[in-house]
């Protein structure tokens, strides 16, 4: 193993350890203690922030003895994806997690005041059972077996679906969230511990809006993702690595919210640190979800026992444990009140919303473990996104119901002046339920549900509009992320019954009408050879606007599976989502003949001449990361003037590119080369679109006459007078005779050959037939005979069919409100943790 | 008893009752969208909704033009196989899957999938015995 990060790591654990006994002991005695296990916590953050560093190091150097480096990077990476190489895989996400989570300890120590020594403790040991879990499984392990010689030269690389930018920055907000929610976990403990069952909640609900605002935005980030490269048209899938990230986050709304009633009522303790509880120990349970395999059947995030299965039952076992016994100690201990609130008051409200947050999480957490429940009386059964959608639906409706009329509650009662505004809001509502129906809504329920949506977005709109104008900004994070709220549910009834869907195959240059869109497929652009093959589409809208989308579908070079991206066009008030199905390269048209040419030795075909000048290196960077050769030839044909071309070969890593030329003077006609030796001075090239076509093919035996058109053919014998297979000549000709009006010519085609190499066929003009040509194809040693094609320009050429891309096309209604809700829940979260801050700087230091 | 008080007695009934309501309906939510794991001979024996796992036949993908489909083939361990027929977009690393779940039903000689899943060898592999690659160049 790579000793040093190791090391570090056993270290890390070993002075972690240090500093929960030193803080344990700082309980009784802190001066003596508390320096101690502070400077001890300092050095384990030291170490895992070192170690962490030695990872990304030896990441970015390549270095492939370390098994982990070599399963997730490669040597083509570019640098930002390389980076995120750092969480590609399961030990590397894990130390992310202690890496922010040591971090995050540091303000922690900081401003956790009385309750440092007891929440320090806790907050400890949730490290610590993450750095276990990687003693097990080392992330600076060798490859098993590994001697020196034997380092692989590159990597695996990293899954192509992961070289995105989202999921760069997908993974780091998504570990801080889950290792922020150790925090509220830590201070519930202590306040447990010391009996403090109201002040807790002031310090550390800073800490619960840092987690709600984080995972939030971590799981929408997986979301757009999923929408922008995966091309299945969605952005969430009930999937259950999905909704292990979804449930603690239930819980942290479900508790943001009850520390607020707690702090306005004095009510809900219980409740409040359970739920502080619940969410550490959901996350617990989410990472054994998704790690430990049980359901890597079910999933698309589909994971691989790990080996640490165990260990894993024995966190959760713990924390469980831990915190119930804690709860249940103190239970009887901490002080409730029955509350006198009518009904219609902030309060009532309150407990329903986080009731309902609490019933959400409850039917996503049993929903994502039926496997595990289903296992119980049968076989494992999982799901379907049905039950989630159907279950969510009512839910939805009446937290949007409560949503929009809570900001017109006070807390022990109905506000007295919001009467008329409240009026407004239902007119309001109503107003948009019209509009609605203008635009083809159509079912109650949908009706009803968006009626709840629109009237949580006004509600809380106005309220927002109440506090800015009353300047009491602080106060405007609640409604701000309502109103998110409100149009994030909007949007996911519009996106999820209102879309609609069509697919079509566009043929090149091909106009197709789909979703009153008019698109056409113009074919495949890749300009440089590392780019990724992009099918340019232009779409025309019914209004007559312009644009072009380029979905991608291409072959990834380490693990030779083809990759498809979709592309989006936003409009105001929808997507236009394009993903890629199946692409056909179409068929070109056939060559009409086949030269190998020699530096200056001219060669015929039918009437005209081809002359190999030579290889032209002067273009040869003027693509970047590949060799463009430029092949002169001389064309000279009857008349016409001699022509000098030059079509191009340009290779890369991946191969070789052949650039035709056009042949002036000859409509469809094209120069290409296919091949070329540079030693000897020789190249192939195709004479391409010309027309003609083979009109007869057939096997022939000596003696055996052909008739076409005009014609009889008989073949004659072979002509072995250049044959010598010894001096490494292996040429022959095949002796024809024609019978043309009477006359008889000999026509003889050749094969050219030599050891090693492909034999080079020369066919042979009739001569006085307008370029009728003979060549062979195969040759059948036995029994003497030969493959004879009659090539006869006259004939129509054999049409080119045109590459064409198959396409499933779908319209995304009102998809804009999903990211924009989600900027405002975000922005609504901001500025309440702003409020909440300087709640901290209230509470004494030391008990 | 306060006025209050009687009036949260009610709302608390009707609450309860809500509750047990939607408890109810998400207990048969439930059990109705369970789907089981199946073989493929069980799955072709009934047309209910079951999920069925199994590696892809090489080679077995294509795009059925006039019906607007992906259809390809699956083969279990038992060697059975069965064709399944898929009308969204074709996942991701879907060649290269180590294993493909669909979850769908069987109808008319074909299993018609709703949702496909497809297992991901690359990422989170588990602890192997991987032999160490000698060097590519002489």
């Amino acid at each position: 193993m790579y000793l040093p990060g190791t090391l570090l790591l056993w270290m890390a654990f070993l002075i972690g350890l240090t500093s929960t006994v030193a803080y344990a002991l700082s309980i009784r005695n802190p001066e003596r203690w508390r320096p101690v296990a502070r400077q001890a916590y300092g050095l384990m953050t030291a170490a895992v922030v070192i170690a962490s560093g030695l990872l990304m190091y030896l990441l970015i150097t390549h270095d492939y003895r370390l098994h982990y480096v070599w399963a997730y990077s490669d040597n083509f990476l570019p640098l930002h994806y390389l980076i995120s190489t750092f969480w590609g895989g399961q030990e590397g996400s894990f130390m992310l997690w202690i890496f922010w989570g040591v971090l995050l300890g540091l303000p922690l120590i900081r401003f956790a005041r009385s309750y440092e020594s007891r929440a320090m403790i806790f907050y400890n040991l949730t490290i610590l059972s993450l750095i276990m879990l990687l003693l097990r499984q080392d992330p600076f392990r060798f490859h098993e077996g590994l001697t020196a010689g034997m380092t692989p030269m590159d990597g695996q690389g990293l899954n192509p679906l992961l070289q995105n930018p989202w999921m760069v920055i997908h993974p780091p907000i998504m570990f801080i969230g889950y290792a922020s929610l150790a925090i509220p976990f830590a201070f519930a403990m202590a306040a447990l511990w010391m009996q403090k069952y109201d002040e807790w909640t002031k310090v550390s609900l800073p800490w619960v809006l840092l987690s709600l605002g984080t995972l939030g935005t971590a799981i929408m980030l997986g979301g757009y993702w999923a929408y922008e490269t995966l091309g299945w048209g969605g952005y969430w899938g009930w999937d259950p690595v999905e909704n292990a990230s979804l449930v603690p986050w239930l819980a942290t709304a479900a508790l943001t919210h009850g520390m607020l009633l707690q702090r306005g009522r004095k009510r809900f303790r219980r409740l409040n640190l359970v739920l502080a509880v619940s969410a550490y120990l959901l996350v617990v349970y989410a990472t054994f979800l998704t790690r430990s395999g049980v359901l890597g059947d079910f999933s698309v995030h589909s994971f691989v026992d790990l080996g640490i299965t165990g260990w894993l039952v024995f966190n959760m076992g713990f924390f469980l444990f831990a915190s119930i016994a804690l709860l249940a100690l103190r239970w009887r201990d901490i002080p409730t009140e029955v509350g006198d609130e009518p009904f219609v008051s902030r309060t009532i409200f309150f407990v329903v919303g986080i009731l309902l947050f609490i019933l959400i999480g409850l039917v996503v957490l049993f929903g994502t473990s039926a496997p595990l429940i289903s296992r119980l009386w049968g076989e494992p059964a999982q799901v379907g996104p049905e039950f989630y959608n159907a279950m969510g639906f009512w839910i939805a409706v009446v937290f949007a119901a409560v949503l929009g009329a809570t900001p017109f509650l006070a807390w022990g009662r109905a506000r007295k002046d919001a009467r008329g505004i409240f009026l407004a809001s239902l007119a309001v509502t109503a107003v948009g339920l019209v509009v609605a129906a203008l635009l083809d809504l159509t079912g109650w329920r949908a009706f009803v549900y968006v009626g709840a949506a629109l009237f949580t977005i006004v509600a809380n709109g106005w309220a927002v509009v109440d506090y800015v104008r009353s300047q009491r900004w602080r106060l405007t994070g609640g409604p701000v992320a309502h109103v998110g709220i409100g149009l994030m549910m909007l949007a996911f009834l519009t996106t999820g019954w209102l879309d609609q869907q069509g697919k079509a195959r566009l043929r090149q240059d091909q106009p197709v009408e789909l979703l009153g869109y008019t698109m056409t497929f113009r074919g495949v652009e890749k300009p440089t050879p590392e780019a990724r093959d992009a099918m340019v589409i232009e779409i025309t809208d019914e209004r007559g606007k312009n644009f072009v989308l380029k979905p991608r579908m291409w072959v990834n070079r380490k693990s030779n599976q083809l990759v498809a991206n979709p592309d989006i066009k936003s409009f105001l008030t929808s997507d236009l989502y394009l993903a890629p199905v199946e692409f056909d390269p179409g068929k070109e048209p056939a060559a009409s003949a086949r030269l190998m040419l020699t530096r200056n030795e001219p060669q015929s075909f039918n009437d005209w001449t081809l002359t190999f000048l030579g290889f032209d290196m002067s273009k040869q960077n003027s693509v970047p990361g590949a060799l463009t050769v430029g092949v002169g030839v001389r064309l000279e044909r009857p008349d016409a003037e001699p022509v000098d071309l030059e079509p191009t070969m340009i290779s890369t890593d991946e191969g070789v590119q052949a650039v035709a030329v056009d042949i002036p003077g000859v409509p469809g006609g094209r120069l290409r080369a296919t091949g070329m030796n540079v030693d000897s001075g020789m190249v192939r090239v195709e004479v391409l679109g010309l027309g003609g076509g083979i009109g007869r093919t057939a096997m022939m035996h000596k003696g055996e006459t052909l008739a076409y058109e005009n014609l009889k053919i008989t073949f004659q014998d072979f002509d072995m007078s250049d044959f010598d297979p010894e001096a490494g000549k292996i040429n022959f000709g095949v002796v024809f005779d024609v019978e043309m009006d009477g006359r008889h010519m000999e026509v003889v085609p050749t094969f050219r050959g030599s050891r090693g190499s492909e034999p080079e066929v020369t066919p042979a003009v009739v001569p006085g037939t307008g370029g009728v040509t003979l060549s062979p194809g195969r040759v059948d040693a036995e029994s003497g005979a030969v493959q004879l094609r009659v090539f006869d320009p006259t004939l129509p050429a054999a049409g080119p069919e045109p590459a064409s891309v198959v396409i499933d096309a779908s319209t995304k209604p009102l998809i804009g409100l999903v990211w924009i809700g989600t900027l405002l829940v975000i922005a609504g979260i901001g500025v309440a943790i702003g409020l909440r801050g300087k709640d901290i700087a209230s509470i004494p230091v030391d008990h | 008893m306060s006025d209050h008080r009687k009036q949260r007695r009610l709302w608390y009934i009707a609450g309860g009752v809500l509750i047990v309501a939607f408890l109810a309906y998400g207990a048969t939510s439930f059990k109705t969208n369970l789907t089981p794991y199946v073989s493929f001979e069980e799955a072709m024996k009934s047309p209910r909704k079951v999920q069925v796992a199994g590696g892809l036949v090489p080679n077995s993908t294509s795009y059925v033009e006039d019906r607007e489909l992906l259809q390809f083939g699956m083969v279990e361990e038992s060697g059975e196989t069965l064709t399944v027929l898929y009308e969204g977009v074709k996942p991701g690393n879907f060649e290269e899957a180590t294993q493909i779940v669909a979850i769908g039903s069987y109808q008319n000689g074909a299993f018609h999938a709703e949702q496909l899943l497809v297992k991901c060898p690359s990422k989170y592999q588990g602890l192997e015995e991987d032999p160490a690659k000698p060097t590519s160049e002489a």
